[in-house]
């Protein structure tokens, strides 16, 4: 599975409706290996875990809108 | 191109009133403006208003029949404007470019916006379609968190501290609680912004501008124009930006700085024919406190890096070298998504008259106003003098 470097992050508290049921959720722009970026959700977080930029983090899947969504 | 200057001014009081309307907000606001001009209303010939997302939040498109039937003015034509919170300026730069090139002499521009009737996940889903429906707010994204974002990146690049992103905010509540329009009138202190409730990391409440109803407008008229009296009151624009970038921020290279900014300043300046360091004050668009911070080094008045340790030095006080936001801001005065623009102006064109009575600036020859759109995807900067 590719991997990406996180470039910058944050952790949502406050979310649209839509998305009001995964609250604290944790979202970055990432980096892949040919050096493009583009944000992503990052899923398996948990309130406290400790994140920083330079972090990896894997491809986990697609969403219905064809987002890359990944896990720590 | 003709001389344009701001011959009127009116606003609302801006902050959360559930129970006001649309056409209640445009009449007071509107005909303030109309009244503060001393012109006839009759003179006026175009209607240009910035409106945000009355759309969705209050079910009601087509805002320029709306202010021109609640004020009287007959079968004028008008044009609403809408590139998200730079709503309001983009109306006064297309009114400008309509009486800097002669097409009309005299123009009525305002901008409005109402939120608070609905909940703050619906606000914020308003607020989040400005961004990209589909990797940015369809994958989760709000607008705290883009800021965020880049907030997170700054501070990684910069070396920039939690509390100078927090003395911004303690700053604009300073001024605001001077500003008798302004919505939360209340002093804070670095302590509370760094332990308020979490939006998003690293942003807690305080580092967030307000959810606002309120409305602001502006006459405009040709400078030539203008008899003695009318010229006595008389706030020309010497110069106005305007300029855009991607509306996806993880498809630029650096988010640290905002060309959108750079750009629309360069021109204004031009314009102007001045440099930053000419600018007296300027009320400058804090829609987070870490964006106030990348504004200032953008707009000139410090170099990159230095705009977080200039906050904390209290050179952007309002007794500072280049005091920044005296209304209050966004954060402080308001954030009324189409109206912020303008009301920008209205502060403006107060300390340009010598009129903002405990918030005055010592020195008001030449005040900037900067207005952004999106994540910094659009960006509109005007400058303005005392017509000489």
């Amino acid at each position: 599975m590719e991997e990406y470097k996180v470039y910058t992050y944050t952790i949502i508290n406050v979310p649209t409706n839509e998305f009001k049921d995964k609250a604290p959720y944790l979202m970055a722009i990432v980096t892949n290996k040919k050096g493009s970026k583009f944000m992503t959700r990052i899923e398996g977080y948990d309130e406290g875990d400790k994140i920083k930029i330079g972090d990896k983090v894997k491809y986990k899947e697609k969403d219905s809108l064809g987002n890359i969504i990944c896990k720590l | 191109m003709r001389s344009v200057s701001v011959i009127g001014i009116g606003e609302t009081e801006m902050g959360s009133f559930p129970e006001r309307s649309l056409r209640d907000m445009v009449k007071e606001a509107g005909n303030k403006s109309i009244e503060d001009s001393n012109i006839e209303r009759e003179k006026i010939q175009a209607i240009y208003v910035g409106n945000f997302n009355s759309s969705y939040l209050c079910g009601q498109s087509h805002m320029g029949p709306l202010v021109s039937e609640e004020l009287n003015l007959g079968n004028v034509p008008t044009l609403r404007t809408e590139n998200a919170c730079a709503s309001g300026s983009l109306a006064l730069r297309q009114a400008f470019i309509s009486v800097a090139s002669g097409v009309y002499d005299y123009v009525l521009v305002g901008g409005l916006e109402k939120m608070n009737h609905r909940s703050t996940e619906e606000v914020t889903s308003a607020l989040a379609s400005a961004s990209d429906s589909i990797n940015e707010f369809g994958i989760g994204a709000t607008f705290p968190s883009l800021f965020a974002m880049i907030a997170n990146r700054y501070m990684y690049e910069y070396k920039a501290t939690r509390e100078m992103l927090a003395a911004v905010a303690v700053q604009n509540h300073e001024n605001g609680f001077k500003n008798p329009h302004a919505q939360l009138k209340k002093k804070i202190t670095i302590e509370k912004v760094i332990n308020g409730f979490p939006v998003a990391h690293p942003f807690t409440i305080y580092d967030c501008s307000l959810v606002t109803d309120g409305a602001a407008f502006l006459v405009i008229g040709a400078s030539d124009l203008l008899n003695k009296k009318e010229k006595e009151r008389a706030v020309e624009i010497i110069g106005s930006g305007h300029a855009g970038d991607t509306l996806r921020l993880a498809s630029r290279k650096d988010i640290t700085k905002f060309p959108a900014t750079i750009k629309a300043a360069e021109e204004a300046y031009k314009m102007a024919g001045i440099k930053a360091k000419d600018i007296n004050f300027a009320e400058v668009h804090d829609c987070f406190t870490m964006t106030q911070i990348i504004n200032t080094e953008d707009l000139g008045f410090f170099e990159k890096g230095d705009g977080g340790p200039a906050v904390l030095e209290g050179k952007t006080a309002l007794d500072g070298k280049i005091p920044i936001n005296p209304s209050g801001g966004l954060k402080s005065k308001g954030h009324p998504i189409g109206a912020t623009g303008l009301s920008q102006v209205y502060e403006a064109v107060l300390q340009l008259r010598g009129k903002a009575d405990d918030r005055q600036v010592k020195q008001a020859d030449i005040g900037l106003t900067h207005n952004l759109g999106g994540t910094a995807s659009t960006c509109l900067v005007n400058i303005f003098r005392r017509l000489k």
